[in-house]
């Protein structure tokens, strides 16, 4: 699959300004020193494993391009490790959310209901909005195994303003369109690692577009592509080099 | 003496005769079909639909339409008529709801292993106003299966008969009630009647207990435990598997897995929440040579608040 990054990508984010991206980068080095001395407090052996938890500030979707990890061995048993972009409505007790990206489990430990997977896997999962006298309901879909070193892009998105649709896109394709019972969130791309005992979050960096621009994405292509990117694509979980978003493309326009 | 120089006789003939194999091939697959062309070779129709619909889901009507929707693009989907209060269902009944869409997800899934073409499943016009039907009916009742290459590492479906399977879930059960004691005061299993029957096999069952909350401790031996040897991995067995956990008559949590459809669905009731995370005690075995799952985990919300944006 051709290789769909910022640089060579129509669905950049124009909007960005260069003092932006100098923030973004202060504030993930600021966010990798205190995340990863968090998570060497939490979770030692998973402080620099994997993924990213970045978060672009539109409420009506976003965009993500993940290189599938060559991920040797498989995680460890009781573990799952998730790359993908995700909505979600809010942080209250029962969020509501929409997510599309790749899954890969141990032998035994399955994600949701959707059971194990020995290969890098696409996947869905979507979670309506619940209250304190409403049900939680969750569903997951699995799409089929994807090559290690394969270039795919995700992304979820609002379907229609004022509705509470929302489409998970795999490699420009709707897969699914769900109705979660919210109408805007917030958006994140990243990893996640969970395990037995309990979700194991880890982050590398942050990204962050220009929140007035993205204000009316409803479409996907609108907002901004987002890299995360495994180096040389030779990490070998548990002991890669951990997961970095590439430096804007040169020459860089601002546009306005 | 053969006349070496002279013309071939039959070469005339050699593309007639490929003509008329060919003209005999199609008859053959138009016979076997009904007319529905080769593409369609085994796709069943309308009153086959709707008569695998009945068993699956009684009072339930369906066919296959054309789409162009669906990961394959141009295809079929099983556009599924359900009943009028089905429909109507508000959200106090999304157990019905789900249990609906779980039936209509292995149904149109096994359907596609005949017909290739058929890439999902909606829901239809019943005769009531669409703004009057639950959203949530809609959407449960509406979604896409995943391409036919992403099932082929299913590789044992099919290969346990029903009865075989039976006898791995009642062990399952028997597992389980040996540690719950009295906190279960009942279990029921529904066999799908699902066509082919020989291949396809799936359970509904319904776990009724007093005091659910007395089978907290056990929640993974219920929702992970009872897919032993069943499903839960590529080595599935059977194409389907729900359980549903009721306090009385009340249903609390529910889980739906459609195996070909490589779906899950679970249902949570506010009174009753689940764990993020589920983990088998008992000693579960797979006497089916299918899967032995000892956990699961939701791929669900985080608590963090997101960073504000850079002005």
């Amino acid at each position: 699959m051709q290789h769909r990054g910022i640089a060579q990508s129509p669905l950049r984010p124009g909007l960005l300004s260069l003092s932006t991206y100098q923030i973004v980068i202060w504030a993930l080095s600021v966010s990798l020193a205190s995340l990863g001395a968090l998570l060497l407090r939490i979770a030692p052996a998973d402080a620099n494993t994997f993924g990213t938890r970045a978060y672009i500030y539109t409420k009506e979707g976003s965009e993500v391009d993940i290189l599938v990890p060559k991920l040797t061995p498989a995680p460890v048993e009781g573990e799952f490790v998730v790359h993908r972009v995700v909505e979600q409505s809010d942080y209250g007790s029962t969020p509501g959310l929409v997510q599309s990206g790749l899954i890969l489990t141990s032998p035994g430990h399955g994600a949701d209901n959707c059971g194990t997977v020995s290969n890098w896997t696409l996947y869905t999962e979507y979670k309506t909005k619940g209250s304190a006298n409403e049900l939680s309901n969750f569903h997951c879909q699995y799409f089929g195994s994807e090559s290690p070193g394969n270039n795919d892009v995700f992304s979820v998105y609002h379907k229609t303003a004022k509705t509470a649709e929302w489409n998970a896109m795999q490699n420009l394709a709707v897969v699914g369109t769900y109705k979660t019972n919210f109408e805007t969130g917030y958006p994140a791309v990243g990893g996640e690692i969970a395990r037995n005992s309990s979700p194991v979050y880890s982050s590398t960096s942050a990204y962050y577009a220009n929140a007035p621009s993205w204000s009316s994405f409803n479409e996907p292509g609108r907002g901004g592509q987002f890299v995360i990117k495994n180096p040389e694509n030779t990490g070998v979980y548990p002991n890669n080099e951990g997961w970095t978003v590439p430096n804007p493309p040169s020459p860089f326009t601002i546009t306005h | 003496m053969r006349n070496l120089n002279a013309r071939p006789r039959f070469t005339w003939r050699l593309p007639a005769m490929g003509a008329l194999l060919l003209l005999l091939l199609s008859g053959f697959i138009l016979l076997k079909d009904g007319g529905q062309g080769a593409v369609a070779a085994s796709a069943p129709g309308p009153a086959a639909v709707s008569a695998d619909l009945q068993e699956v889901l009684p009072g339930t009507r369906g066919e296959l339409i054309a789409s162009t929707s669906g990961y394959n693009g141009e295809g079929q989907v099983l556009a599924v008529e359900v009943p009028r209060d089905l429909a109507l269902s508000k959200i106090s009944d999304p157990y019905a709801v789900a249990d609906a869409a779980w039936r209509v997800r292995v149904l149109a899934a096994d359907l596609a292993t005949e017909a290739p073409g058929v890439t999902g499943y909606q829901l239809t016009s019943t005769g009531v106003s669409p703004d009057a039907i639950s959203p949530a009916v809609v959407g449960e009742l509406t979604g896409t299966l995943p391409p036919p290459d992403a099932t082929k590492g299913l590789r044992q479906l099919g290969t346990v008969s029903p009865d075989a399977a039976r006898v791995q879930l009642e062990s399952n059960i028997a597992v389980l009630r040996k540690a719950a004691s009295s906190a279960i005061s009942s279990v029921t299993i529904e066999s799908l009647s699902l066509p082919d029957a020989a291949e396809h096999t799936a359970f509904a069952i319904k776990v009724e207990s007093g005091d659910v909350e007395k089978l907290r401790p056990l929640l993974g031996d219920i929702f992970v435990g009872l897919q032993t040897g069943l499903v839960g991995s590529e080595d599935a067995v059977i194409d389907g598997l729900a359980i549903v956990l009721y306090e009385g008559l009340k249903p609390v949590a529910g889980s739906w897995i459609a195996t070909r459809a490589l779906t899950g669905a679970i249902l949570e009731s506010p009174g009753f929440p689940m764990p993020e995370t589920l983990t088998t005690t008992l000693p579960f075995s797979a006497s089916t040579g299918g899967p032995t799952p000892r956990g699961a985990a939701t791929l669900g919300a985080t608590s963090e608040e997101p960073q504000p944006a850079a002005e």
